[in-house]
């Protein structure tokens, strides 16, 4: 087929497949699709490790789809503080965990056209960094061989947030639209500075002054998937975030996927991040999948990663990660027995920082380059 | 001189919008699109993303969210 005639029948496609959509008629009532999904994923080093482990329950009836998950994340990690600028810390193993929940919801309200809803709350810490950075405030504002110093208070870190939007499939199986705008509450674990201030009877005392603790961030990201050849299916997400204290964040990834033959399928992806004034990373990766049978697949991935450092805008000390370049290779399958599949996967990753002036002194235990084990294990079940 | 892109390239072009914004592939034609492996799936099964790999490397975090501790004394 020409070009010409090949643009032609895109134009009656767009011109025939919009009313087509308009007027899709409801699906037919039909029994609901359950699945059961259980995961976990560890992350070691020689100093830490991580582990994220859920049950996620997914429903489809007719025209809803609702899914609630149940997360829980644990953090161990070696802590040594830096003795060039804290003489009094110590070195200790600290535990911390992260408990999840999280709910979505897809409401078919016409024919091309989903409403979105989310909903999200945890209790503990968000991240492993933040473990370590309010460990070395404990440990200076509260170290148990001395009296509490005035201002600090145990941290309680918690969070929320709710979502909404709608799909559109404004062509059938073919093409979609998403739009999604959301708001998340965060009580941080607050960083801390040294001050003087005057007691009741007149006496200069030190203190510990705390840095904002409650942030809020406002979201809004639209993204198209679209089928474009019998092989080839993209998707395009793009994304701004506005947080409490902060300039605006734009990232955007774009995602392949490619059939290559009857048993070979290429996943790949790509995106960008970036917030002012300084922040900058970009990441891209491959997947290839291999189908020795109906049941038995094999995987391998490549990932690359590479950011500008955070954003330091911290006068006196900073906890803000230093520049960042990552890579991560893993090898992987997936099986299916009955109505079980399971998938196991796992490499390792490289963590190469680079210390800049003023950045990362503090924590230059925590921004140490690292050599990690990854590992992901799924099991989901449908009836 | 400026170099003027093809004709052909053009038409490449305003076909490769067209099917963007309708689709060029019957619903017939998605029997290898329409693979659990080719979508984008949001069951671990299928997925390629990991929930650790955020926590180390923040510009995976579309949502923005906080840095692991805000100052306290800002510039």
């Amino acid at each position: 087929m020409s070009l010409w005639k090949f643009s032609c029948a895109c134009a009656l496609a767009l011109a025939g497949g919009l009313p087509v959509c308009a007027t899709d008629s409801a699906p037919e009532s039909r029994p609901a699709e359950n699945t059961v999904e259980t995961d976990t994923e560890f992350a070691w080093a020689p100093d830490m490790l991580l582990t994220d482990s859920g049950v996620k329950f997914s429903q489809q009836i007719n025209r809803t789809e609702w899914d609630g998950a149940l997360r829980f994340a644990y953090f161990r990690e070696r802590y040594q503080p830096n003795p060039d600028v804290d003489g009094l810390g110590y070195a200790e193993t600290i535990d911390e965990d992260r408990l999840s929940l999280l709910a979505n919801l897809r409401q078919r309200v016409a024919g091309p056209l989903q409403l979105l809803a989310s909903a999200s709350y945890y209790d503990g810490y968000p991240e492993y960094r933040r473990v370590w950075i309010a460990n070395r405030y404990r440990q200076k504002y509260d170290d148990p061989r001395f009296p509490r110093i005035r201002g600090y208070e145990e941290p309680e870190p918690k969070g929320y947030g709710v979502g909404a939007g709608a799909r559109w499939e404004y062509v059938p199986a073919q093409a979609f639209a998403e739009l999604r705008l959301g708001y998340q509450h965060e009580r941080t674990a607050p960083g801390y500075m040294d001050v003087l201030f005057t007691t009741p009877s007149g006496d200069i005392d030190a203190g510990a002054l705390a840095s904002r603790e409650r942030l809020d961030t406002y979201s809004v990201s639209l993204s198209s998937e679209n089928v474009l050849t019998r092989r080839v299916r993209v998707l395009n997400e793009f994304s701004f975030a506005d947080t409490t204290d902060r300039n605006p964040r734009f990232s955007y990834q774009g995602s392949i996927n490619v059939a290559l033959g009857e048993r070979w399928v290429a996943r790949g992806y790509g995106g960008v991040s970036t917030e002012q004034p300084t922040f900058d990373a970009h990441f891209f990766g491959l997947t290839l999948e291999y189908e020795i049978s109906p049941t038995l697949s094999l995987l391998v991935s490549g990932r690359y990663y590479r950011d500008t450092g955070e954003i330091e805008n911290s006068l006196p000390v900073t906890s803000a990660a230093p520049p960042l370049t990552s890579w991560e290779a893993s090898a992987g399958v997936r099986w299916a027995v009955g109505r079980s599949t399971f998938k196991l996967q796992g490499g390792p990753f490289w963590t190469d920082y680079h210390p800049e002036r003023g950045i990362g002194r503090e924590f230059i235990h925590l921004y140490a380059d690292r050599n990690w084990g990854l590992v992901q294990l799924t099991w989901s079940v449908q009836f | 001189m400026r170099s003027r892109p093809a004709p052909n390239l053009k038409l490449f072009l305003a076909a490769l919008a067209l099917c963007v914004l309708s689709g060029c592939v019957g619903v017939e034609k998605q029997r290898l699109v329409s693979k659990p492996n080719m979508q984008f799936s949001r069951t671990s099964i299928y997925s390629d993303s990991s929930k650790i790999m955020p926590l180390i490397q923040p510009g995976l975090v579309k949502t923005g969210g906080a840095q692991p501790s805000t100052c306290t004394l800002c510039r």
